[in-house]
C-alpha cells in the first residue's frame, strides 16, 4: 500500500512550497517532492511596459528581495541599451546591494536559523522561532539585531528615499548621487556592520559549533550531496554579489567553466516535472541524470555555501580569514553540507559588511556623475546578480523603441530548487522509519529546505500567524488514515 | 504620534492587493490625523510603521478556504496566536508583536486587524476580484469605526487630564 504524507502551509503559500512525501508498503518513503505555487501572468504583464519600469515592477514581484529584484534589472537595462555607467554609479549600486545583503543574512541567521540551531532541532515547537531565540541569545542581542536593521533600513532612505518602490536604478546608472554630507553616516553604520558580522560569526561559534550535536547534524549524511557548485567571481576568482563571471566548479572542487552571464542559455537548461510548477535549472552539457548527485548528473546548487566552493576566496581581509577557517574545519573544499549554508551565510555577511566599510569611504560616491545616458537603440538585455538566495538572472527582449516584447527570470530558487529536491527526498528517507511521523520528524525535514531560504518571488506577508503546518497521510485510495497538525502554541 | 492604517499586500497579485487598495481609499476620506500607510513587506518591517502608534488598524487578505471569498474578518492581534516559523520573512503579527514587547518597544496594546477572504493571489495584473472589490466598502466603515471609536476614546481621556500612556507618548525606536 502506498501512503501518501503531505507537508503543507494551510493558510498561504506565501512563495512557501509544500512537501509531499509517498510512502511504500514498509512505511520507508518511496519519494519525497517539494512543491511550489505557481506565478501567473508574469510575462504577459511586463508585456508593452517600457524596459525602463522593469526594475520597479519586478522589485514588487517580492517582498523579500525586491533589492535583487531591482539590481539584476537594473544590469539588464545597462545590457539592453549596451551604455556602461560611470564607476561613481556602479560603487553606489553596490555599496547598496552590500547593506541588503547585511540587513538579509543577519535576518536570515537570527530569525531562520536561529530556531534550528540556537534554540535547537530538538526544542519543543513553540521554542522555534524568534521568541525562542531571543530567550536563547538574550534581549540584548535582540535589540542589537533590532537596531542594526533600522540603521541599515536609514541608510537605504538616506539613498533612494523613502518612496516604497523608488526609481533608483536606471539604464546607465542611477537617479540620485549620495548627498556628500550623507557620507559620513555610511561610514559610520558601516563600522558597526562590521563589528555586527563579527559579533553573529561569535554566536556561531559558541552555540552551533561548540555542540558536537550540531555540528555531527551539519556534517551528516542525511545533510549531504555532491552537486556542482555555481556562483559569480569577481576577475581574482572571489565572491562577488554585483559583478562578474560566473564559475562552476564540479563536486571534485574542479572549476569545469566560467561565462559571463549574459551567456547563461549555453551552459544552463531547464528540467520540468509533471509535479512542479518551477522548471530545475541543471547544467546543460552534463545533462539532466534525474534527482541524483555526483558528477555525472548535470544539478548545480547555488546560495552561500555554493558561492563558497565556487571561488577561491573572499576579497576582503577579515570575510578570508573566515573562508578559510570553514574549509579547515569541514575537512577541505569544496564543502558538501547542506546545513553549512548557515556558517556561510556569516561568513558572507562579514564580507558584505567589509565590502560596505570599502565603498562608504570610497570618495567616488559622492560624485555628481552618476550616468551614461544611453544611446543605442535597444534589442536585448540580459542582467545577472547574486542574490541572498543564489544567482538572479533578468532577460528582456524590447522593440527598438525599448517596450518589452519577451521578458524571462530565472530566480535562485529555481536555480537551486533541483538540490532542494535532493535534499527533501534524502532528509524525508533518513528521519521517516515506518511511518513514524511526528514533529521532530517534520523538522529534519524542514531544515534540509529552511538551509536554502528558498523564495519563489511572489511572497509579501501572512496573516494569521507564520504558517501551520499539517501533514495527511492517505493510503492508495487517498482516504485519510492520519493527521498531524502543527498547530498554534 | 498619531494612529496608523497599514494595508498589506502587494496590488500586483490580485487579490492580495485588497489592503493596499482599501488604504488608498480611505486615505482619500480619512484626512490627515490618522497616518495611512502601503506596505508589501512582512517580518520585522512590519515593526516600522506600528511602533510608537496609538492605534494601529491593518488591512490584509487571509486565506482560510473556509468561507466564501469577500467574507470580512475582524480581529485583535491578540486573537492570534504564534506558530513557529518557515521563514524571516515570512514570520506573522502576533510573533513580529511578542518579540516587539519583549524588547520593550512601544507598540499598541491591540493591533487591530480587518481582513478579506480572497479567491485568488496569484495572478499578476488581474485586479481584485469581484467579489474581494465588495468588500471594500464594508472594510472601510469597518475602520473608519476603529478610528472614531479611539478618537472618543481619546477625548474622554484628554478631557480628564489622565496622563498618556507611554505608548502614546514615547516616540518610536524604529522610525526613522
Amino acid at each position: 500500500m502506498t501512503r501518501h504524507i503531505t507537508i503543507d502551509p494551510i493558510t498561504r503559500l506565501e512563495g512557501h512550497g509544500k512537501i509531499d512525501v509517498l510512502l511504500d508498503d514498509h512505511g520507508n518513503v518511496d519519494r519525497a517532492y517539494f512543491q511550489v505555487p505557481e506565478l501567473r501572468g508574469f510575462e504577459r504583464f511586463a508585456q508593452g511596459r517600457p524596459a525602463e519600469d522593469m526594475p520597479q515592477i519586478t522589485s514588487r514581484i517580492c517582498g523579500v528581495c525586491p533589492m535583487a529584484h531591482h539590481m539584476a534589472s537594473t544590469r539588464a537595462l545597462d545590457d539592453l541599451y549596451k551604455v556602461d555607467p560611470p564607476p561613481a554609479a556602479h560603487k553606489v549600486r553596490e555599496l547598496l546591494y552590500t547593506i541588503f545583503f547585511v540587513e538579509d543574512h543577519a535576518l536570515h541567521f537570527f530569525y531562520l536559523g536561529g530556531p534550528d540551531f540556537v534554540v535547537g532541532p530538538d526544542a519543543p515547537k513553540g521554542e522555534r522561532n524568534i521568541i525562542g531565540v531571543l530567550g536563547a541569545v538574550g534581549i540584548e542581542t535582540g535589540k542589537k539585531v533590532i537596531g542594526m536593521r533600522r540603521e541599515l533600513r536609514g541608510l537605504m532612505a538616506l539613498a533612494m528615499g523613502k518612496a516604497i518602490h523608488p526609481a533608483f536604478g536606471l539604464p546607465g546608472g542611477i537617479s540620485r548621487p549620495i548627498a556628500p554630507e550623507h557620507q559620513a553616516a555610511f561610514i559610520d553604520v558601516a563600522e558597526r556592520a562590521v563589528e555586527f558580522a563579527q559579533f553573529s560569526l561569535k554566536v556561531f561559534d559558541d552555540v552551533v559549533l561548540a555542540n558536537q550535536k550540531y555540528v555531527e547534524y551539519i556534517t551528516s549524511d542525511m545533510y549531504t550531496h555532491r552537486t556542482y557548485y555555481m556562483g559569480m567571481v569577481d576577475d581574482r576568482k572571489k565572491v562577488n554579489f554585483y559583478n562578474g563571471v560566473l564559475r562552476v566548479v564540479a563536486p571534485d572542487g574542479r572549476e569545469v567553466r566560467t561565462f559571463p552571464g549574459s551567456r547563461y542559455l549555453d551552459h544552463i537548461a531547464e528540467h520540468i516535472e509533471p509535479w512542479s510548477y518551477m522548471k530545475f535549472s541543471y547544467l546543460k552539457d552534463i545533462g539532466w541524470k534525474g534527482f541524483t548527485d555526483g558528477p555525472g548528473s548535470g544539478i548545480a546548487s547555488v546560495a552561500p555555501l555554493a558561492r563558497l566552493n565556487a571561488a577561491e576566496g573572499m576579497a576582503t581581509p577579515l570575510a578570508q580569514a573566515a573562508y578559510q577557517r570553514f574549509f579547515d574545519t569541514l575537512g577541505g573544499k569544496p564543502v558538501h553540507h547542506t546545513l553549512a549554508n548557515h556558517w556561510a551565510r556569516l561568513i558572507e555577511l562579514l564580507y558584505a559588511a567589509e565590502r560596505m566599510r570599502e565603498l562608504a569611504g570610497d570618495p567616488d560616491i559622492v560624485s555628481t556623475h552618476v550616468r551614461e545616458l544611453p544611446t543605442n537603440t535597444p534589442k536585448e538585455g540580459i542582467g545577472v546578480v547574486e542574490a541572498p538566495r543564489g544567482t538572479l538572472f533578468h532577460h528582456y527582449t524590447t522593440d527598438e523603441r525599448g517596450v518589452i516584447e519577451t521578458a524571462n527570470l530565472i530566480v535562485a530558487t529555481q536555480n537551486n530548487a533541483a538540490r532542494i529536491a535532493l535534499s527533501v527526498d534524502k532528509a524525508a528517507r533518513c528521519a521517516l522509519s515506518e511511518g513514524r511521523v511526528d514533529d521532530g520528524v517534520l523538522n529534519l525535514i524542514e531544515m534540509a529546505f529552511r538551509a536554502y531560504d528558498p523564495c519563489n518571488g511572489c511572497a509579501t506577508h501572512t496573516l494569521p500567524g507564520t504558517m501551520p503546518l499539517l501533514v495527511r497521510v492517505y493510503d492508495r485510495s487517498h482516504t485519510l488514515i492520519q493527521e498531524i497538525r502543527r498547530d498554534p502554541t | 504620534m498619531k494612529p496608523v492604517i497599514l494595508g498589506l499586500g502587494n496590488d500586483l497579485f490580485a487579490d492580495d492587493g485588497f489592503g493596499p487598495v482599501a488604504a488608498r481609499r480611505l486615505e482619500r476620506r480619512i484626512g490627515r490625523a490618522v497616518d495611512v500607510i502601503e506596505s508589501a513587506e512582512a517580518g520585522l518591517a512590519l515593526l516600522d510603521p506600528l511602533v510608537g502608534r496609538p492605534l494601529a488598524v491593518i488591512l490584509d487578505v487571509m486565506a482560510t478556504g473556509r468561507h466564501r471569498p469577500g467574507t470580512l474578518y475582524r480581529m485583535k492581534s491578540s486573537d492570534l496566536r504564534v506558530l513557529p516559523g518557515l521563514s524571516p520573512h515570512h514570520s506573522g503579527l502576533p510573533e513580529v508583536l511578542q518579540m516587539a514587547r519583549r524588547l520593550h518597544l512601544p507598540i499598541p496594546r491591540d493591533v487591530y486587524i480587518i481582513a478579506v477572504e480572497p479567491e485568488d493571489t496569484s495572478t499578476m495584473g488581474r485586479g481584485l476580484t469581484a467579489s474581494v472589490e465588495a468588500a471594500l466598502d464594508e472594510a472601510e466603515a469597518a475602520v473608519l469605526d476603529l478610528v472614531k471609536q479611539w478618537q472618543k476614546t481619546e477625548k474622554t481621556h484628554a478631557g480628564r487630564s489622565e496622563p498618556a500612556t507611554p505608548s502614546q507618548t514615547e516616540r518610536s525606536a524604529c522610525t526613522n
